[in-house]
């Protein structure tokens, strides 16, 4: 049976752009166009398709189906490098046989780039007449297609604009690095609708992670137990992989970065999400750097000077809120006095530098023998006070009798080859065994220094018990 | 009435648009029980399903009772998306273990299995008669290729004859179908994805791939496949097979074969008759790819109990009889289907099939994974029918899979972050 084509392909093309440009998604819009190409054909074809080009990945996506029994939303895809270079690089009509159909594609071009395809499937191979009037048709049809093209890509911005706003209102209530960072890492989630948002912050050295958090779709806020794999910020990311770094530099230092992807919906990542993030790591990386300032004065506020140990201020609070919490959990809290033995000789003998080097060294040591949750304080001159959480008597003892070994076997070294060896006395008290208030706590470490200071030096003392020699005969200053 | 229509989602069957029309038939039962809930259906095509349920799921807007294939259980529960199944909903053991394990989320079960499936080889019983093959000689590789060599001597190939047939269909699209068609062949090489993706830098260029990468080369071979046939779309491959016998065998699914056992008038819609035979047995045996779908609620579904009920009513014999009577599906539960003594001897092929299937790992990015290895392999089936070798543009070809995957999984920190 000979088949019937309209006279006025271009028309058709027309009427199917019209239909493009005038329906209010671009599912709806595409059906309807599609419609309208079936149609205008007057039975000449059975199928038709249309398919936009995917130019990052180098694909035609199928927009829609629409055959003799309806239509639906279209699912397949071509890779450009499976067509015919006549027609992906000459943008020529394309006919070929399909089992006993025939199948003609044709290219869509705009400004002399392919944008897309329509797919024409008939019982019939198509008259050469036919095949010449196509391109018209595909011209007059562009047009819509273009415009559903800047339709898409203007409420994709939008959309993205709307949750940027949300997310910088977020921000700028957030009070705390990490309350901002979360709360970004969220809003990047929830708002913006990534699948996950991982920040990163560096230490100072630019590549040792000194936090990280990450939200995801689903669960909100999540604590990771393994670090993210970072890769060099120079990397250019994987072509295919929803996911996309930005580094947070300020001149040459990485502060931090921001991970985002979409790698569980492997929906594609919205093309103007990178300037948006951009800008609103530009309020981030502002807040991370006062927020490491402000960490930095903190602590040069807190410390003392010489030593690097808390200053008692500090010290009192902080054991005052381990006193509350050492009630809440029921367990005990040691405090240790310590004294230099015969400091005042090494000052007189060695001057006072060295006697300032002795007591960085002491310092250095404490640190070295105490846990991270342990505090130390420089009480002032050559007295130290240590708060040790968690601590009962027996444990106590051992490190007490720790220290005091440590500290002995580990002589300040002088120029010269000259050493000096150090010894210490310890007083040490429990809370709440010992005392029931911080100053009590406070009197009776102090009390047990001087006992054990009186005993002979070189020895710790628990409050009530008697003094016990540590460093004894050559092993004492 | 509810205050708010209880929402279905669910993918289309082998019939395409009528898919909904199905299902509205086969819910009557359920409706006239449940009247005071209004049912609304929404048929979303399955290249499009995973993004709009993701969609939803992630903006808090999910339908009440979602269809969802098998394989993506895993990232869906990771997520922390889904309820956990009430005990009363299932009353029947599942099929296959692995259908079990497929719905299973830190000792928890997140979904009901609603229908399985396994690949097979669909081949036109007529052809077989003239060929006078038995299913022996479709038992190994070896045999198989012996049998396609004899098909391709006799095929036309300027023409369609549906009497001198290509032997196999074979399509060469990045589409994740083309992996679910072909990972049965790899698999039966060797190729084992669980364990190489727990771990392995070398993925689709480990050497274990390399059998499955010679027998598709060997099929492609054989049948001449040209570059307009491998490009051809998985959709319009079967309708060459099933409607102009273009091929003596297409790689793929049952659905025809359990219509025509269900209804014998639809049978005769075939031009040709059709039979099942398992995948052939490669190095590794024979492994038939299976998976299926799961009927899940969502966790911020507003359905309830009457959501529970839908699915309770979706896996139940009343509502399989009308379902794989129109579709072709299998019931991923025991039950009346299974245990009718008139079809049991000709669906046991398929039962067995199914029970001792392999499933794809239940990765939490499974869906990015496979559209990686679905690219991956089509772009290596392409390198193929170019005439390019194995041992070098082949191996290229899957070393950047495999940095593409890797670079994935690097990615994967939050993997057992709880949910």
């Amino acid at each position: 049976m000979k088949r019937l084509y309209p006279k006025d392909l271009g028309h058709v093309g027309t009427e199917a752009a019209l239909q493009l440009c005038g329906s209010d998604t671009s599912y709806r819009a595409f059906q309807a166009a599609g419609s309208v190409i079936l149609k205008g054909m007057v039975d000449a074809i059975e199928q038709v398709r249309i398919y936009l080009l995917d130019a990052k990945n180098g694909v035609l996506c199928e927009e829609t189906l629409v055959d003799h029994q309806g239509g639906m939303e279209g699912s397949d895809l071509i890779p450009i490098y499976q067509l015919p270079p006549e027609l992906t690089k000459e943008h020529a009509v394309w006919q070929h046989a399909l089992g006993t159909q025939f199948e003609v594609l044709v290219p869509l071009v705009s400004e002399g780039a392919l944008i897309g395809l329509v797919a024409m499937v008939s019982f019939q191979s198509f008259p050469a007449e036919i095949l010449q009037k196509l391109p018209l048709f595909a011209q007059s049809l562009v047009v819509g297609v273009v415009l559903v093209q800047r339709t898409r890509q203007a409420k994709r911005s939008e959309s993205l604009l709307k949750a940027a706003t949300t997310t910088a209102r977020a921000l700028q209530s957030s009070d705390t690095a990490e309350t901002l960072l979360g709360n970004f890492a969220l809003m990047a989630v929830e708002e913006m609708g990534f699948d996950r948002a991982t920040f990163v912050v560096f230490e100072d050295d630019g590549h040792s992670i000194r936090n990280v958090i990450c939200a995801r779709t689903g669960s909100g806020l999540i604590a990771l137990d393994a670090l993210p794999c970072i890769p060099s910020m120079d990397e250019t990311p994987q072509n295919h992989l929803p996911g996309l770094w930005l580094p947070m530099r300020k001149g040459s230092q990485l502060l931090g970065a921001l991970f985002v992807d979409n790698l569980y919906s492997i929906e594609p990542l919205p093309e103007d999400a990178v300037q948006v993030l951009a800008d609103l790591s530009g309020q981030a990386l502002l807040a991370l750097e006062n927020s490491r300032l402000i960490d930095r004065l903190r602590e040069a506020a807190l410390r003392d000077d010489l030593t690097g140990l808390y200053r008692p201020n500090y010290f009192n609070e902080r054991a005052l809120e381990e006193l509350s919490n050492c009630q809440r959990r029921g367990d005990s809290t040691g405090l240790l006095m310590l004294d230099l033995d015969h400091f005042k000789d090494v000052n007189d003998s060695w001057g006072h530098p060295v006697g300032d080097l002795v007591l960085v060294r002491l310092a250095e040591r404490l640190r070295a023998c105490l846990r991270v949750g342990d505090i130390a304080c420089r009480k002032g001159g050559d007295e130290f006070i240590i708060l040790v959480p968690g601590l009962n008597a027996e444990r106590g003892r051992k490190l007490a009798e720790r220290l005091l070994e440590d500290v002995w076997d580990h002589p300040v070294e002088l120029s010269g080859g000259r050493q000096i060896r150090i010894s210490l006395s310890i007083g040490l008290a429990l809370f709440p065994e010992h005392a029931g208030s911080w100053m009590d706590f406070w009197q009776r470490a102090d009390d047990a220094l001087y006992r054990a200071k009186a005993a002979g030096r070189g020895r710790y003392c628990m409050w009530g018990e008697d003094p016990v020699p540590v460093l004894e005969g050559s092993r004492k200053a | 009435m509810s205050s708010r229509p209880l929402r279905l989602w669910i993918m289309p069957t082998q019939l395409g648009s009528l898919t909904s029309h199905v299902a509205a038939k086969a819910l009557r039962g359920f409706s006239k029980r449940n009247p005071q809930v209004e049912l609304q259906i929404r048929v979303l095509p399955w290249s499009i399903a995973w993004r709009e349920i993701l969609k939803a799921l992630k903006r808090g807007e999910p339908p009440d009772v979602l269809q969802v294939g098998t394989t993506w259980m895993g990232t869906l529960s990771h997520l922390g998306f889904l309820e956990e199944v009430p005990d009363w909903v299932e009353e029947r053991p599942c099929l296959a273990p692995w259908l079990d394990e497929a719905v299973q989320f830190r000792g928890t079960r997140q979904g009901v299995p609603w229908l399985a499936e396994c690949s097979g080889l669909i081949a036109r019983a007529d052809m077989l008669d003239i060929l006078k093959t038995t299913p022996e000689d479709v038992a190994t590789w070896e045999r198989f290729l012996a049998l396609c060599h004899s098909i391709a001597e006799g095929a036309r190939r300027d023409t369609i004859d549906p009497m001198r047939p290509l032997p196999v269909g074979i399509t060469c699209r990045p589409e994740p179908v083309t992996l679910h068609n072909l990972a049965s062949w790899l698999w039966a090489g060797g190729w084992d994805l669980s364990t190489l993706l727990n771990g392995h830098s070398a993925i689709l260029s480990h050497p274990s791939a390399r059998p499955g990468f010679e027998i598709l080369r060997d099929l492609l071979k054989v049948n001449r496949t040209q570059n307009d046939m491998g490009a051809i779309q998985p959709y319009r491959l079967s309708q060459d097979f099933y409607e102009e016998g273009r091929f003596v065998f297409l790689i793929g699914h049952s659905w025809r074969i359990v219509r025509g056992l269900l209804d014998p008038s639809s049978a005769k819609e075939l031009n040709w008759p059709i039979t099942y035979l398992p995948i052939p047995a490669g190095p590794a045996g024979a492994v038939q790819r299976g998976g299926g779908s799961v009927l899940v609620v969502p966790r911020n579904g507003s359905g309830g109990d009457a959501a529970w009920t839908l699915v309770r009513h979706m896996i139940s014999d009343e509502f399989m009889a009308e379902w794989s009577l129109a579709s072709g599906d299998l019931p991923a539960h025991e039950g009346a289907f299974w245990s009718d003594e008139g079809r049991a001897e000709s669906l046991r092929p398929l039962r067995q099939g199914i029970q001792n299937a392999r499933i794809y790992p239940a990765h939490p990015m499974w869906a990015t994974i496979e559209s990686i290895l679905g690219r991956g392999l089509s772009d290596i089936l392409w390198s193929i029918l170019a005439g390019e070798s194995i041992d070098d543009r082949t191996r290229k070809l899957a070393l950047n899979v495999d940095e593409e995957l890797n670079a994935l999984l690097r990615l994967g920190w939050d993997m057992s972050a709880p949910s």
